[in-house]
């Protein structure tokens, strides 16, 4: 019944590659990018690497945007801070309107150079501009959280990758965008301890489900939440070893485009730990037991019988049957002198 | 809703599928109260609008929903009913206890009944098209659990694929039964469930025993006494859900209330049309609350013992599930054996082997978004920094605003607020 | 054996082609001719290095982002590393698999236009100890650092470019330093026009090029285009005179079309009076070119304006940097035209006629419409000129349900068309039989007959296949998206690569396209040979002799053995000439008698 529907006249491989042509190289894509501003992360970063400098960043990043709007003129670019202390998430370029009531008057723009094309000249112009807007309430805000004891903010990055999310979502339901193909870049510098971890999940899920890939761009210490990020939406992780060459890094692994991704190889590595640490001890349990009710992974059966996060009693047989040790038979001693 | 399927006992028609659905909209306030009193069975379950009975109602037909407003155009009504069917979907959320590890048998019933076309193309083919989107979003919202698949023909039970936790096998199962039989014969009750409950004998102890039945004919042969079977599956603590496809049947009806503790509003439905079908399908994906009564008797809850192995070498090898050579996959922490894919059971040391991703993937259903006040007066939006327009919400928490597509996104595929997790607290919270 | 030719088939368009690629392959074949030195020349100038790179595959995008930025040279092997190659079944060859054929076109391409450079280095092998020759890649530096400059910018530094253009035409110093506001302010060099807006251009624009096609296809029209646009359009092959006609036919019937009446086609260069022009009526390519998009329009025509150009002494380089210079330029904006050289001057009137830029007689400055800035762009923004502009003026209304321009068609062959613009239905008007018109929409139905005209005027069953679907509703990509994906994923999970890899996006019917192409094989049952038939043969021997020796070279078309009548083909008759005469001979010297 199924050879009716078989077409008449079929397809030989190069037309297929014709094909591909046609639908790889003019699809048009968005290119989101989330830049981490976590202050103290920064500064840490800057003590143990003085090679890592802020503005060489945003430089090899606003020219990694303007090679992406270069690949094709359909092509977009969005770019959202986290982690900041004073405003959490913003979305810096296509600027919201809040931001553009806090002018504050400058005599010239940031960017130096002159003679450009007048599209990169727009989209550098403005994020360099909010950018700075955005730094004059850091330092005020910082000052009132340092001198407090016991500080923990709660990063935002997980907010970025949902505003990021949901506005790409709304691209792809909008009548004109319809076809449009999106990926994430981040680039982090903070550690796992600012990702809270199950929102972190969440998005992650999402992003699987939209086909969205998120790559990564590690400044600093290694973070094992964001390379399993990287790992399930089919994305690149790399933690950068010379970030005076972090344009290479960007126009080479973290520049393949989402329709290319099927053909190229990624380069990440493959080790990824997806072993998950006990809620109670922090070790990392390759055996564990697992709470039926609030999937909470521990290493030890508690002593109470309760578990540790929903305090719900376990079943006491059951408890005796894990805790059971093997019976070990006494070996015959007489036996083996014979 | 259940005024409307208690009429449905009358031999079902257009007729009273379209008086249910005019009722449903103008007087949805009144058939909720009437819920309330309603003990399935009694004759004050067949009033009709008005207090007199159904068929003795005016006749209203589908068509009549769709009404042209003053400039002629379609457009709001349309966008109205795609709201409003947006809006049913991101569902009230109470945290509530689930059963995550789950063992679900699902038994399709293929008997000569489901010749019918009164579901395009015919029934039996539109239950198996639900069947294999409903085996890949279980495995999708929950990974940790298994299925198997029976089918009820001729009076047998027929096994159509043992209980196994990866969506491919099921689908390829279901796609040759397809293609490979029609549905013939009569169904059987008694056998399908004897046959459910062997499966589940053989499963993971811990994990919930549930049975979800597909329905489509009025009568059941049987060899021998089904009550002692129901009985049986009590006893075992098997929870049966039926979706029936013509009308209610008074054996599922105690099938389903004795199971369930009585509850038998949320586990026995009949289907009105097509797409209230393929919703009643997609319902049995979400983890089943616990009862109060079941959680009272239980003595206490079951952790479950579960492995977290690490990625093998690169080298080739065999897998121990399949026998079949592999580069990559993963090694079980306990007795070191090659599996191809996670999640499974070992098939050397039973230890059920899991990623860390795969429980977080559960995690949604136990820490569930609150649904967001309505605003009307709109905003920008936080989610795509476009005008909200005139179905915006509210997060309660965070107070940001979020139009009609992001609100909708968030419940359903993101499942955390985006303004909540953008917002570095005021309050500093210390570090745990 | 040569196969039919349709007749009267230039040699300029390929027909094998899909429109939808045609501008970008006949531009890229222009390119890729070009000698190295003239592609250095070119990527002297930022504006061609940007254009040129949007018109590559995006591999070839790709390798050369990665070297960009690279100072060393790259091992040639590393190219192919990068790329996955999928698991192939035995039998498909590595030759077939169609991503290794991608990658091949993609190196190809950038090997053609020399922006990738092989260097051969000999080094000493580490296991062998044997000096080998390893080859490595680099990018053309001029490219290289011309491209670096247009992503990041750059100081002045006295090169001539875009924003040479705008510079404040008071300050007359070369190496002035341009306003802190950066690049490309515009000044105008006369204020006082403010009448040119953006809608104005657009309307100017549009209603210049729609004059162009409304007179290709025949419509009546109050002015007709200049001569510089009629005698282009002759030029190249779009329209004809009635002479050009009965010349071309008697050349065809004549001779084949191996031999090209160079005086011919040099006359048409020269200008004729208008009058003459008057009566071109269109061609067959004509038809072609007209149910392409309006990108790929433009660009024949200016691909054709090229190679005149070169003829008339212009220098390829300016014209070329110019075209591409207008692709990058702002819409609406003012430039002054003091940074031309001559031949960009010249070209400013000629590019005027198309309309693709505004520029009154004396004044100091032109404007590019609409048409020049999306020269560059992909051609799915922009389908059709009247869709443009009724995008443009929708828009503000932000009407939803008015979609210009979108074709639906139904299994059943009818087909529904969105639109107002006479143009877009003259074009329907082709191969659709028209049944009602209506204020913003036609119906009518695809026939077997309204499709068979339009075959037999020479436009291919391909190039109406892709017609329709670069028009198509938007409602239609959509559900062939959502299908192809539901089929992607489903082979995807079965493991089936081999439907994977055949899986393509069918926007049409299937039932419809397979039609069109019955159709067109329907005409196609007549195959006509050229040769020689070769009947009344004396005796026998001779019949049997020369068709045992035909059939064995293998030139015999037909044969009729009971009529004693065989065909030979045109190749193969010398051949057989040849044989015929040495056995003539043969016979003919008097054999010498056996001796016995």
């Amino acid at each position: 019944m199924d050879a009716i529907s078989d077409r008449a006249f079929g397809e030989s491989s190069a037309s297929t590659a014709a094909n591909i042509h046609r639908v790889v190289d003019e699809t048009p894509s968005l290119l989101t990018v989330i830049l981490d501003l976590h202050p103290l992360a920064w500064k840490s970063c800057r003590e143990t690497n003085d090679k890592i400098d802020f503005r060489n960043v945003t430089a090899s990043m606003l020219v990694m945007m303007n090679s992406h709007l270069a690949l094709n003129s359909g092509n977009r670019v969005s770019l959202y801070i986290a982690n900041s202390f004073s405003q959490g998430v913003k979305r810096v370029y296509p600027e919201e309107t809040s931001l553009k009531d806090t002018i504050l008057e400058k005599d010239g723009s940031l960017l130096k150079s002159v003679g450009i094309y007048g599209q990169f000249k727009v989209l550098d112009e403005n994020i360099l501009d909010t950018l700075d807007k955005l730094f004059h309430n850091e330092p005020e805000r910082l000052r009132d959280i340092i001198n407090k004891d016991d500080v923990f903010v709660k990063g935002t990055i997980t907010g970025a990758i949902s505003r990021a999310l949901s506005a790409i979502n709304k691209l792809q339901k909008h009548e004109e965008t319809l076809n449009m193909k999106a990926r994430v870049l981040v680039i982090s510098v903070s550690g796992d301890n600012t990702i809270p971890y199950v929102s972190m999940m969440n998005t992650i899920f999402a992003a699987q489900k939209m086909k969205i890939s998120i790559d990564v761009c590690k400044l600093g210490e290694k973070s094992i939440f964001l390379q399993q990020t990287a790992d399930a939406t089919n994305g690149v992780y790399m933690d950068i070893k010379y970030p005076n060459g972090l344009i290479q890094y960007l126009s080479n692994a973290f520049f393949i485009e989402p329709l290319l991704r099927p053909m190229i190889v990624l380069p990440s590595n493959t080790s990824v730990d997806f072993r998950a640490s006990c809620f109670v001890t922090n070790k990392v349990v390759d055996i564990g037991y697992v709470c039926s009710v609030c999937l909470c992974i521990l290493s030890v059966i508690p002593g109470d019988e309760r578990c540790p996060t929903c305090h719900s009693p376990f079943e006491h047989s059951l408890v005796t049957k894990l805790k059971r040790k093997p019976k070990v038979l006494p070996l015959d001693v007489k036996r083996m002198k014979k | 809703m259940d005024i409307d399927e208690d009429d449905a006992i009358v031999k079902s028609g257009v007729r009273t599928r379209a008086t249910t659905r005019k009722r449903n909209r103008s007087q949805k306030i009144v058939a909720d109260d009437e819920d309330e009193q309603i003990e399935t069975g009694k004759p004050s379950a067949l009033k009709g609008a008005g207090g007199g009975y159904a068929w003795e109602d005016e006749y209203r037909r589908s068509w009549d929903i769709v009404q042209e407003d003053a400039s002629g155009s379609l457009e709001g009504i349309v966008s109205d009913l795609v709201d409003a069917r947006k809006r049913r979907r991101a569902g009230a959320t109470v945290p509530v206890q689930r059963g995550i590890i789950r063992t679900v048998v699902l038994i399709l019933d293929y008997s000569g009944v489901m010749r019918e076309k009164d579901v395009r193309p015919t029934r039996g083919v539109a239950m198996i098209e639900h069947a294999v989107e409903f085996v890949g979003e279980f495995f999708d919202q929950n990974p940790v659990s298994q299925v198997a698949i029976v089918a009820m023909r001729n009076g047998i039970a027929h096994i159509v694929s043992e209980l196994g936790g990866s969506p491919h096998e099921h689908i390829t199962a279901l796609r040759q039964l397809r293609t490979r039989f029609d549905p013939e014969g009569e169904p059987s009750l008694q056998n399908a469930l004897n046959m459910a409950r062997g499966v589940l004998a053989g499963g993971n102890e811990t994990a919930t025993r549930e049975v979800v039945i597909i329905f489509g004919a009025l009568f059941s042969a049987d060899p021998g006494n089904i009550h002692k079977t129901i009985s049986a599956l009590v006893k075992e603590r098997i929870t049966v859900r039926v979706i029936g496809l013509t009308a209610r049947v008074a054996v599922c009806e105690e099938l389903c209330s004795k199971t369930s503790f009585g509850d038998v509003k949320s586990t026995y439905h009949v289907a009105l049309d097509e797409n209230h079908f393929k919703e009643l399908v997609m319902e049995c994906v979400t983890p089943l609350a616990v009862t109060k009564r079941a959680a009272e008797s239980a003595s206490g809850f079951s952790l479950v013992k579960m492995g977290f192995p690490s990625r093998a070498s690169a080298e080739v090898g065999l897998c121990a599930c399949h026998s079949q050579a592999i580069a990559g996959g993963y090694v079980c922490p306990q007795c070191g054996s090659k599996v191809c894919t996670l999640p499974t059971v070992c098939p050397c040391c039973s230890l059920t082997l899991v990623l860390s991703t795969h429980l977080a993937r559960s995690y949604h259903h136990l820490f569930p978004l609150q649904t967001f006040d309505d605003c009307p007066e709109g905003g920008i939006c936080l989610g795509c920094g476009e005008e909200s327009g005139a179905g915006a919400a509210r997060c309660p928490q965070c107070k940001e605003i979020f139009c009609v597509d992001c609100d909708v996104f968030l419940h359903e595929t993101l499942h955390t607020c985006a303004g909540c997790e953008s917002k570095t607290k005021d309050t500093i919270t210390k570090k745990s | 054996m040569s196969s039919a030719q349709p007749p009267g088939s230039s040699s300029s368009m390929n027909n094998e082609d899909t429109s939808v690629d045609f501008f970008k392959s006949t531009i890229n074949e222009y390119l890729d001719n070009l000698p190295e030195s003239v592609h250095n020349q070119l990527f002297h100038a930022r504006e061609t290095c940007l254009a040129i790179f949007r018109l590559l595959p995006a591999l070839s995008k790709f390798y050369i982002m990665t070297l960009l930025f690279h100072e060393t040279s790259v091992p040639y092997s590393d190219l192919n590393r990068w790329i996955k190659l999928n698991k192939m079944n035995s039998k498909q060859s590595i030759q077939q698999n169609p991503t290794k054929i991608y990658q091949n076109d993609s190196i190809k391409r950038l090997k053609s236009l020399h922006i990738l450079k092989e260097i051969k280095k000999q080094m000493i092998h580490p296991i062998t100890k044997q000096p080998t020759i390893i080859i490595f890649v680099q990018l053309n530096e001029i490219f290289r650092q011309s491209f670096r400059d247009v992503l990041t910018g750059f100081g002045d530094d006295g090169l001539k470019d875009a924003s040479q253009l705008t510079i404040n035409t008071e300050n007359n110093n070369e190496d002035v330093k341009p306003s802190s506001n950066g690049g490309l302010d515009t000044i105008f060099a006369d204020d006082a026009d403010n009448k040119i807006t953006i809608e104005y251009l657009d309307k100017y624009c549009l209603s210049k090029w729609e004059n162009i096609l409304h007179f290709m296809v025949g419509t009546e029209i109050k002015e007709i285009p200049s001569v510089g646009v009629l005698t282009l359009l002759r030029f190249a092959g779009l329209m004809e005179l009635p002479s050009d006609k009965e010349r071309r036919d008697l050349m065809n019937s004549v001779m084949d079309d191996h031999d090209i009446d160079t005086e011919y086609n040099e006359g048409k260069t020269k200008k004729l009076s208008i009058t003459t022009l008057r009566q071109l009526l269109i061609t067959q390519n004509g038809f072609q070119f007209l149910l392409q998009d309006i990108s790929s329009q433009i660009w024949t025509l200016l691909i054709q304006y090229l190679i005149m150009a070169e003829k008339l002494q212009m220098n390829p380089v300016d014209v070329l940097n110019f075209i591409f210079l207008l692709g990058s330029l702002e819409l609406g904006q003012g430039y002054n035209i003091n940074m031309l050289s001559k031949t960009q001057l010249i070209m400013l009137d000629d590019l005027q006629d198309y309309g693709l830029i505004y520029h009154e007689k004396g004044n100091k400055s032109f404007y590019p419409t609409r048409l020049a800035t999306s020269l560059t762009s992909e051609s799915s923004s922009f389908k059709n000129a009247s869709t443009a502009i009724d995008q443009e003026i929708s828009q503000p209304r932000n009407d939803k349900s008015t979609n210009v321009g979108s074709i639906i068609i139904e299994t059943n062959f009818k087909i529904y068309c969105y639109t107002s613009s006479p143009l877009q239905i003259a074009i329907l008007n082709l191969f659709v039989n028209l049944r009602a018109r209506f204020a913003n929409l036609v119906t009518g139905v695809v026939t077997r007959d309204s499709i068979r005209t339009a075959l037999r005027s020479g436009i291919t069953a391909q190039q109406i296949i892709n017609y329709l679907e670069t028009h198509a509703h938007t409602g239609m990509i959509e559900m062939a998206e959502a299908e192809y994906n539901k089929n992607y994923e489903f082979q995807n999970s079965i493991g089936n690569t081999v439907a994977l890899e055949q899986l393509k996006l069918e926007i049409l019917p299937p039932t419809v396209v397979d039609q069109i192409k019955l159709w067109q094989l329907e005409l196609d049952r007549v195959e006509s040979f050229r040769g020689y038939l070769y009947k009344d043969f004396s005796n026998d021997f001779e019949f049997e002799k020369l068709l045992s020796y035909g059939e064995e070279i293998g030139v015999i078309v037909w044969k009729d053995k009971s009529k004693r009548k065989f065909f030979v083909s045109q190749e193969g008759n010398g051949q057989l000439i040849e044989y015929a005469n040495k056995i003539i001979r043969n016979s003919n010297t008097p054999r010498p008698a056996t001796p016995m």
